[in-house]
């Protein structure tokens, strides 16, 4: 026992936070926050695994807080990873991405689409809508949720298909939830109520990127011409309808200054419209110009240090373990509006780059392995030692993994520069506190005590009323019989 | 118009702040005055948002001169007639126990029988009292030594008298620093009922053996139990105990053991406040290894800013540098600084023949922002940190061995400002412009 003991340490994926008189350990691969006693954050700090209490070996073990020398957590990470592009998928859900017109009314000079949505398809012609449900029926078995996102292009400019699609599946006994990427221009009441009701549409993302004048100059109307007021018109009113609106901003060094603006301006909406915050990134080589590029696109690290300050407005749960994308999962696609599939957005109405359509299914197998099974050596090399690798994998993209040469690379999550602030927001703010596990001795005490029915428990009259009335989460029935009587019998004696 | 200097303009969570180091006080900004106050763009400013600004010391005129103004206030203190005065009364120069790090090392006394006042020193004092400080002026007294628990009866009894002699006390309180170890049920009852004693000072350094090893006995026992009993009991006949803990290199990792065992074992009208040990107040060179510099010591500092709930203020003076302040020790000496007494080379004064060393007393009061060092000179933190806020180390350099230490805000007011407005974001006084919008 004293020899195993010696050789445990603690898991990469542990990180210890001491914040305000309290000490927490934050698991980044089982997404578990626990509250700790200081003697114990103590010895884990300084890594003086002899010096932790016997009582405590068992639950650290089990959690995989402490491991054994020569355990890879990394290596442990990757197959989890693997694993759940296939098993949360199928069983729980497909999702689909429908562009349903690959043609845009807006020209927005970063656009990753440019030299696709200028000639694209307007509207997803009905025969392609058609054969869409065809390829759906005879892919999602009609008992499995399936979740559309309609994207594009501007999907707007193909809503009837969104609206006849929607219907179809509804007719034919899906439950579909939906959600859209749009720019918001087309995004009338009308329309946002239509696609409550007839899409069961829950969540739209809509695009601004500063102030008025800011966002007037980035977002123009193909062929010019100010977008903002209509857009924060329409959000305000589709609020009414859409339970969550995301307010996406792109920033870049020309729109940094212009932030707090816009957010001040947003103060004024629903609380149901919340801000999120997103670099422009060079993907599909947008940026022809290198000396525009280098002007206005963060660099990796500019773009951490930027949102230090802003973690409030960031997307959140940001710490979660990132099992992939639709990209890399089964069941999963992406379908243009000639019907083309894909895996990875960025990838939407450029052919060479499809992995089938809805007529034949897969026909590009070759394609459609790559991304199933991206994982394993893929990773950077940086990743292998990396301790935030759970919530990261890389970046949280496979595409710019997989495609470096079409932009700027794989970036790592901005927030592991600044981890500590991130872990205090997510344990203060994010998380539900009753989901910290409190760590004390009389959790432990407990725990020791249900994985082991024949201990002796030494402080039972403090703690047998406890263990009788709560029962242990990890205690099997006859433990918990056991315990009963047990604890019936001392305060028999007792009294 | 502008922004007066020393002040710091602070988002948090897409809220907008400004506080003003010149008064100590932080108001919540509308986006538009906080985009105005950072770009000197003013006139964008609506004239009754100006005119609140104004009023509060945000917005001053082109033509005021920050520095002149701290010197006009400094001065102003250390003249103007007081609306207290502060008396730091060591009843003995004694001390029963044995801190490495303490700053009374050479005169201080340390072998029993303890030296106490004399009953015609206390006399004397009383008198010395009243021929200098008018009767209706409230006294600010601070019970200090030495230890000053081993003369409780020299408190009863000058407390005692200066009341019947007619003087109050300032919010009709006392305070007492003290090593806690006679901190007895029965010396706590006996003050408070005699001169009003309602708050205290106690040192603990750490947990039990690493207490013991800093703060033992003359003869080496340790003190932990006894001062920790004595806390616990005291705290329930006082307003409030602060717990000073002295951290240097080789204690700081036992300060959050030491917080959970107040947490749990203590009154909650204990208050723990971390503190460093200064290298000039260790005797033995061989000690500057083990304390932090400024720098080392404000990263420690920041991680127990959450035990504050107030905000920085300016702190330019002290009672030493005033007109209404005196130390007193055990001999009837009279001092400027608390941490001199004793040392009798540097007493202005006693109470027999009042102010004796005129050129001492008067340097004193002749504090200014232009004795700081250079350093100092383009500081942004200077009305909060006052050089260090220690006008003896700035008027008289040659008493110590090292320079002025910056203060921990110097490297983090951002951070402080933010961990205050986190705990009172609701409390914040609103500027017109946001209160209008509600």
């Amino acid at each position: 026992m004293e020899e195993a003991k010696s050789k445990l340490r603690v898991n990469r994926y542990a990180h210890l936070l001491y914040w305000e008189q309290n000490c927490y350990l934050f698991h980044g691969e089982s997404n578990k926050v626990y509250k700790i006693p200081y003697k114990l954050f103590k010895a884990l700090k300084q890594e003086k695994i002899d010096e932790i209490e016997p009582s405590y070996i068992d639950i650290l073990t089990s959690e995989q807080i402490l491991v054994p020398e020569q355990f890879n957590e990394y290596e442990e990470s990757k197959i989890k990873f693997q694993k759940a592009k296939y098993l949360d998928s199928s069983v729980s859900s497909y999702s689909l991405t429908i562009g349903t017109s690959m043609n845009c009314n807006f020209g927005c000079f970063y656009c990753y689409e440019q030299g696709v949505k200028e000639e694209g398809t307007i509207a997803m012609p009905r025969q392609v809508a058609d054969q869409t449900l065809e390829f759906i029926k005879r892919n999602v078995p009609q008992s499995t949720p399936l979740k559309i996102t309609w994207y594009g292009g501007e999907p707007l400019l193909g809503l009837d298909s969104i609206l006849y699609i929607s219907q179809s599946l509804i007719n034919l006994g899906y439950q579909i939830e939906g959600g859209i990427i749009t720019n918001g221009y087309l995004l009338t009441s009308q329309t946002a109520e239509q696609l409550v009701k007839e899409a069961n549409v829950h969540f739209a993302q809509i695009t601004i990127d500063g102030p008025r004048n800011i966002h007037n100059k980035r977002r123009v109307l193909k062929g010019g011409g100010p977008t903002y007021d209509v857009i924060m018109d329409n959000i305000k009113n589709a609020s009414k309808f859409i339970s969550n609106i995301s307010v996406r901003i792109n920033v870049d060094k020309s729109n940094r200054d212009y932030l707090y603006d816009l957010l001040e301006e947003l103060k004024s909406m629903p609380s149901n419209v919340l801000p999120s915050i997103a670099p422009v990134r060079e993907e599909n080589s947008t940026f022809s110009n290198e000396e525009r590029k280098r002007e206005i696109l963060f660099s990796e690290q500019e773009f951490a240090e930027f949102t230090k300050e802003f973690l409030w407005a960031i997307k959140r749960t940001t710490l979660e373990p990132f099992f992939g994308c639709s990209a890399i999962q089964e069941n999963s696609y992406v379908i243009d509006a000639d019907g083309y599939l894909y895996k990875c957005w960025n990838e939407i109405g450029r052919r060479e780059q499809s992995v089938g359509d809805v007529w034949e299914g897969i026909t590009n197998y070759e394609l459609y392995k790559k991304w199933l099974s991206f994982g394993d050596s893929d990773f950077p090399e940086s990743c292998q030692s990396c301790s935030v690798f759970p919530s990261c994998r890389g970046g949280k993209c496979p595409y710019n993994i997989l495609y470096p040469e079409s932009g700027d690379g794989h970036w790592c999550m901005p927030e592991k520069f600044n981890f500590d602030d991130l872990l205090i927001w997510y344990i203060e703010r994010e998380i539900p506190q009753n989901s910290i596990i409190n760590l004390d001795e009389n959790y432990i005490y407990q725990y020791n005590y249900s994985i082991n029915t024949n201990a002796v428990p030494q402080q039972c009259q403090n703690y047998c009323y406890c263990v009788s009335d709560k029962q242990v989460a990890n205690s099997v029935d006859n433990t918990s019989s056991n315990c009963s009587n047990y604890c019936y019998c001392i305060s028999d004696k007792q009294t | 118009m502008r922004l007066v200097r020393y002040s710091n303009l602070v988002t948090f969570e897409g809220d907008f702040y400004v506080f003003n180091q010149m008064n100590g006080t932080i108001l919540q900004i509308s986006y538009d005055t906080y985009k105005a106050l950072k770009n000197q763009d003013y006139d964008s400013i609506s004239e009754e948002e100006k005119s609140f600004l104004a009023n509060r010391g945000f917005l001053v005129k082109d033509t005021y001169d920050e520095k002149a103004i701290l010197d006009l206030d400094i001065q102003r203190i250390s003249h103007a007639r007081p609306s207290t005065f502060s008396l730091a009364i060591g009843p003995t120069m004694s001390c029963n126990f044995n801190c490495f790090y303490c700053f009374e090392q050479d005169f201080r006394h340390k072998t029993p029988p303890w030296r106490k006042m004399s009953k015609e020193t206390a006399d004397q004092t009383i008198k010395f009292v009243q021929n200098t400080i008018p009767v209706s002026t409230p006294l600010e007294i601070i019970w200090y030594g030495g230890e000053p628990l081993l003369a409780p009866e020299v408190i009863e009894y000058l407390g005692t008298r200066l009341q019947e002699v007619g003087y109050q006390f300032k919010d009709n309180e006392t305070f007492i620093i003290t090593n806690g170890y006679y901190l007895t049920e029965k010396n706590v009852k006996k003050l408070v009922d005699t001169v009003k004693l309602r708050r205290a000072q106690v040192t603990i350094d750490g947990p039990r053996n690493i207490h013991n090893r800093r703060r033992p006995l003359i003869d080496g026992t340790g003190t932990y139990d006894v001062i920790m009993g004595n806390v616990a009991i005291a705290a329930h006949y006082l307003d409030s105990i602060v717990l000073k803990i002295n951290v240097d290199k080789t204690n700081v990792e036992y300060v959050p053991d030491l917080l959970d065992i107040i947490k749990n074992e203590l009154p909650s009208n204990v208050f723990p406040s971390v503190d460093s040990v200064a290298t000039e107040t260790v005797e033995n060179p061989k000690f500057s290894s083990i304390c932090f510099t400024a720098q080392e010591y404000a990263s420690v500092y920041k991680q127990y800013f959450f035990l504050r709930n107030d905000l920085p203020r300016p702190s330019l003076t002290c009672s030493a540098n005033t007109e209404s302040g005196f130390g007193i020790d055990d001999e009837g000496y009279l001092y400027k600084c608390w941490e001199e007494l004793g040392k009798k080379s540097v007493a202005v004064g006693n109470v027999w023949e009042g102010i004796t060393n005129y050129e001492l007393y008067k340097k004193w009061l002749t504090l200014d922002t232009s004795k700081y060092p250079e350093k100092c000179e383009s500081c942004s933190i200077l009305p909060l940190c006052g050089a260090g806020h220690c006008p003896n180390k700035i008027l008289f350099p040659d008493h110590y061995s090292n320079s002025i230490d910056c203060i921990p805000a110097k490297w983090f007011l951002e951070d402080f400002l933010k961990s205050y407005i986190k705990k009172h974001r609701n409390s914040i006084e609103k500027s017109i412009t946001l209160q209008r919008r509600q």
